[in-house]
C-alpha cells in the first residue's frame, strides 16, 4: 500500500504476494496429504465382538493391509474388504504423489488430485459406514481422515481459483479485497437462494420426517416420480389456484395501468405545483400500510353489524349484506383494494417520464393551436406508451405469483371465501402451516417457479426486442 | 418530490408563466375536486381507524363505526396503557427486527454494489449474474420453509424475522447503478494513486457520495421488516410476534382479543359486570392505529427518498 506510486515497480510486490497466496494452499495441501497418512494409524473402527475377541480396535493401516490376522477376522463375519482396502490404497498413493510434487501448471494437475480426493473420501466414508454396520464404531482416525480429506479439498480448489483470478485479473491484492467485500452478500445467497433451489426436488418425492436432519430426511424420501402432480392436478385446486393468479393478476395489471397513468397525467397537468405535491403525498400514503392494516380498514367497512357500508346501504333501505359470507363480491373488493394500495404508487414511474419529456414539444404544439386535452391525446398518451408496454410486459413476467398479503389476510380466514380467494401462493402458505404432505404443495410451488422462470425469461426477450435499454438482462 | 419531478416542476412552472390560458379555471375547479375526492378515498379509511379508536365502546355498539365519534373518548387508551405489555412486547420486536435488518441489509447491499459496479473488477458479470438468477428463479416456498426449520433451525427464533430481510437482490442493482451513476471512476482512480486501498476508498470516499442512495435502501428495508408479517406468521408460534401479527391475530382470533383484553382487565381489576364492559372493538382498532402511527407520522418526510428509490430501480443502469 505504501509505494504503489509508479506502477511498474507496483507490480512486482503484488505478484510476490499472489505466489506466497497459491503457494501457501499448495503447502497447505502437501502437508494434510502427508498427514493423511498418519491417522491411518489412528484407530478408526471400534469393534465390540469378533468370534470371541472383545474391545477390538484398528485402525485404518491394519483396515487397508489386512494384517494381524484382521482379514481373516472379518472373513468370519462375512465381511471381505479386500477390494475396497486396494482402491483405496491405490488412490491414496496417487493423491500423495501428485500433491507432493511441486507444479509448475498448477491449474492442469489440481483437477485430478481434487477427484482423486474425493473419490478416496467416498471409498473411506463408505468403508467405514460398512465396517460400522456390521458392528463397529467409528474411531477418532476416520473422522480426522475425512476431515483432513475435505481440507484438502478446499484447498486444493482454493489454489486453482487464487490461481485462475491471477491469470485473470494481474492484481490478485486489490481484487481480493473487492471478493472480501463479496462474502456477506454471497453467504447470504448461498443460504437462502441457493440452498433452498435442489428442495424443488421435493416436487418429485414423498417427504417423510425420520430424524431431526433435514438432508437425511431428504435423501432418505423415496422418490414417488409425478405422484405429487397427478394429485395436485387431479384436484379441483390446481385448476382453481392458477386461474384465480392469472385472472386477477391480469385484472390488477389492467386496472391499475388505467389509474396510474391516468392519475400521473392529472398530477402533472395541475398548475398548482404544491397543491399537486400534497396530492401526491395523501396518494402515496396506502403504500406503507401493511395488508394487515389494510384488513382493519376492510373490517371496518364490511363489519356486519358495525361496518360503514352496511350503514350506509341501510340508509337506502337496503337490507345489510353479510359481506365475509358472499364469494361473489370478493373479487371486485380484492381489485378495489389493490387499486387503492398500489395506484399512488404505480403512478410515481408514469409522472418522472412526464416530466421528462421535452417541453418545446408541448409549446409546439401549443402554437399551432392543440388544445390541452389536444395534447394529452396526441402527444402525452403515445409518448407513454413504450413505458405502457415495458410494464406491462415485466408484470406478464410476474403473473404467477400473487401478492400473498392480499389474499391471506383480507377474508380474514374466511373459509367460504376460499374459492374466490386460493391463490398459489395462499394454497402453498395454507398447506405449510397446516403440516401436512408436504410433497403436493411442494408441487406447486414447483409448478409456479418454473412457469414463473420461463414467463420472465420470455418477456425479457420481447422487452429486449422491443427497447434494449429496458430488458432486465 | 424528487430531484427529477423537481426539475419537471420548474419546467412545468415556467410554461403555466409563458401561457396563462393553458387551463380555464372551471376545468381547474373540477380536477382539484375530483382530486380531493381522491385524498379522502385514500385517507379517510386510515382516519376511520384512529376516530374509531377515540370513540367510547358503547358508543361504537350503538352507531357502529364513525369517522365523526359522537363523542370524543380516551377510555380505550387509558385501558391499553393500564397494562401496556401486550403493545410494548410486540413494539420491541418490531423496533429489533427493524433495526437489526436494516443495518445488516444496509451493510450487506452496499459491500455487495460496490465490486460490481467497478468496470476494472473482472468477475463482474459472473457475480452479478450469480446474484442475478436468483431474483429469477428460487427454489418456492416449501423448500425455504424448510430450509428456515431445518438447516438454520430459525422456528420460534427472532432471526427468521430479521436474516430474510439481510440483503436484496434489487437494492444491489439499485445501488450498484447509483455508484455507477454517481461516482466518477476518475475519483476512484485518484484515491488509488493517492495510495488507497479498496476500503479505504470504499468507506472514505464512496459511500459518503452514496448517502442518497443508501438512504433509499434503508428506508425501503425498514418499511418492508416493519410491514412483515411472513416470515412472523410463519415461524413463530409463541408470544414473541411483531406487531403486524399481532394486529392480525387480534382481527382475525376473536378469542385471543377476548384473551388479551380480558387479561389486560384483570390487571386493572374489573371482575363480573365490569368486565364486560371492557372495550373490545375499540380496543382493536387501537392496537391497528398504535401500530400504524410512526409509519404515517414518518412517511411525508421519507417520501422524496421513497419516490427517487421506485423512479432509479425501474430503470436499468
Amino acid at each position: 500500500m505504501t509505494a504503489i506510486t509508479e506502477s511498474g515497480k507496483a507490480m512486482l510486490p503484488v505478484k510476490r504476494k499472489f505466489y506466497l497466496t497459491t503457494q501457501f494452499c499448495w503447502r497447505i495441501v502437501q502437508i494434510l496429504s502427508a498427514l493423511a497418512l498418519t491417522t491411518l494409524f489412528m484407530p478408526m473402527v471400534h469393534i465390540a465382538s469378533i468370534a470371541g475377541k472383545k474391545n477390538l480396535v484398528f485402525n485404518g493401516f491394519q483396515i487397508l493391509t489386512g494384517t494381524h490376522g484382521l482379514g481373516k477376522q472379518l472373513e468370519k463375519v462375512n465381511l471381505d474388504a479386500s477390494g475396497t482396502m486396494v482402491m483405496a490404497l491405490v488412490f491414496m498413493v496417487l493423491g500423495l504423489a501428485l500433491s507432493l510434487i511441486r507444479f509448475k501448471k498448477a491449474t492442469i494437475f489440481t483437477l485430478p488430485i481434487a477427484l482423486i480426493t474425493m473419490v478416496e473420501v467416498m471409498i473411506s466414508a463408505n468403508m467405514m459406514t460398512w465396517l460400522v454396520k456390521k458392528g463397529g464404531e467409528t474411531g477418532f482416525g476416520v473422522k480426522m481422515l475425512i476431515f483432513i480429506e475435505a481440507m484438502i479439498m478446499l484447498f486444493t480448489f482454493l489454489a486453482v481459483i487464487l490461481k485462475r483470478i491471477n491469470a485473470r485479473t494481474g492484481d490478485f491484492k486489490s481484487h481480493m479485497a473487492l471478493f472480501a467485500m463479496l462474502v456477506p452478500g454471497m453467504v447470504y445467497l448461498i443460504g437462502f437462494a441457493y440452498l433452498p433451489m435442489p428442495g424443488i426436488l421435493l416436487a418429485f418425492k414423498k417427504y417423510m420426517v425420520q430424524g431431526t436432519n433435514v438432508f437425511e430426511n431428504f435423501f432418505k424420501s423415496s422418490w414417488v416420480g409425478l405422484k405429487n402432480f397427478e394429485f395436485l392436478f387431479s384436484s379441483p385446486d390446481a385448476l382453481q389456484i392458477t386461474r384465480n393468479t392469472i385472472l386477477y393478476n391480469l385484472t390488477f395489471m389492467a386496472v391499475g395501468l388505467i389509474f396510474s397513468v391516468g392519475l400521473a397525467i392529472a398530477i402533472t397537468e395541475l398548475p398548482n405545483r404544491k397543491l399537486a405535491k400534497a396530492y401526491q403525498t395523501a396518494y402515496f400514503l396506502p403504500y406503507f400500510l401493511s395488508w394487515m392494516v389494510v384488513a382493519y380498514l376492510v373490517f371496518a367497512m364490511l363489519n356486519y353489524d358495525l361496518g360503514v357500508l352496511n350503514k350506509m346501504i341501510g340508509a337506502f333501505g337496503i337490507d345489510p349484506v353479510n359481506w365475509y359470507m358472499e364469494p361473489k363480491y370478493w373479487p371486485l373488493i380484492f381489485v378495489v383494494a389493490n387499486l387503492w394500495k398500489y395506484t399512488g404508487n404505480g403512478s410515481i414511474i408514469y409522472i418522472a417520464t412526464i416530466t421528462g419529456f421535452d417541453t418545446e414539444i408541448y409549446e409546439a404544439a401549443s402554437i399551432d393551436g392543440a388544445g390541452r386535452m389536444k395534447q394529452i391525446r396526441l402527444l402525452t398518451i403515445p409518448m407513454l406508451i413504450p413505458m405502457m408496454i415495458l410494464l406491462t410486459i415485466l408484470g406478464i413476467g410476474r403473473i404467477f405469483s400473487a401478492d400473498l398479503g392480499l389474499f391471506f389476510s383480507l377474508p380474514m380466514g374466511s373459509g367460504v371465501l376460499r374459492s374466490v380467494s386460493n391463490v398459489i401462493d395462499l394454497y402453498v402458505f395454507n398447506a405449510l402451516r397446516a403440516g401436512t404432505n408436504i410433497g403436493i404443495p411442494g408441487a406447486a410451488a414447483l409448478f409456479q417457479s418454473v412457469v414463473g422462470f420461463i414467463l420472465v425469461l420470455t418477456t425479457n426477450a420481447i422487452t429486449r426486442k422491443m427497447s434494449p435499454d429496458n430488458a432486465l438482462f | 418530490m424528487s430531484t427529477i419531478t423537481n426539475a419537471g416542476t420548474i419546467k412545468t412552472g415556467r410554461k403555466k408563466v409563458l401561457d396563462p390560458n393553458r387551463m380555464n379555471p372551471t376545468a381547474n375547479i373540477i380536477l382539484n375536486v375530483v382530486f380531493i375526492l381522491g385524498v379522502i378515498v385514500c385517507v379517510a379509511p386510515v382516519l376511520l381507524i384512529v376516530m374509531v379508536s377515540f370513540t367510547s365502546e358503547a358508543d361504537i355498539l350503538k352507531y357502529g363505526y364513525k369517522l365523526f365519534p359522537v363523542k370524543f373518548s380516551l377510555d380505550t387508551y387509558k385501558f391499553l396503557f393500564n397494562d401496556p405489555s401486550v403493545v410494548y412486547n410486540a413494539y420491541g420486536v418490531t423496533i429489533f427486527t427493524t433495526i437489526v435488518a436494516t443495518v445488516m441489509c444496509l451493510v450487506t447491499v452496499a459491500l455487495f454494489a460496490y465490486p460490481i459496479s467497478r468496470r476494472d473488477f473482472k468477475f463482474r458479470n459472473e457475480v452479478t449474474f450469480f446474484m442475478f438468477f436468483t431474483m429469477l428463479f428460487g427454489g418456492g416456498l416449501v423448500s425455504y420453509y424448510i430450509v428456515m426449520t431445518g438447516v438454520f433451525g430459525l422456528r420460534n427464533n427472532i432471526l427468521a424475522m430479521i436474516l430474510p430481510y439481510s440483503f436484496n437482490a434489487f437494492w444491489v442493482i439499485v445501488m450498484r447503478t447509483f455508484y455507477k451513476n454517481q461516482i466518477p471512476e476518475s475519483i476512484i482512480e485518484s484515491a488509488r494513486i493517492d495510495g488507497a486501498g479498496e476500503w479505504k476508498t470504499l468507506l472514505q470516499i464512496v459511500l459518503p457520495l452514496s448517502l442518497p442512495g443508501l438512504a433509499t435502501v434503508a428506508l425501503f428495508t425498514t418499511l418492508g421488516v416493519w410491514n412483515d408479517w411472513f416470515n412472523c406468521v410463519l415461524f413463530i408460534n409463541t408470544s414473541m410476534i411483531n406487531l403486524q401479527t399481532m394486529i392480525y391475530r387480534a382481527l382475525t382470533s376473536v378469542q385471543m382479543l377476548r384473551d388479551i383484553v380480558s387479561k389486560m382487565g384483570a390487571s386493572a381489576g374489573a371482575v363480573g359486570a365490569e368486565a364486560a364492559k371492557l372495550p373490545n372493538e375499540t380496543f382493536r382498532m387501537a392496537l391497528c392505529a398504535i401500530s400504524i402511527g410512526p409509519i404515517v407520522l414518518a412517511y411525508p418526510f421519507f417520501q422524496k427518498y421513497f419516490i427517487k428509490g421506485l423512479s432509479v430501480g425501474a430503470i436499468k443502469g
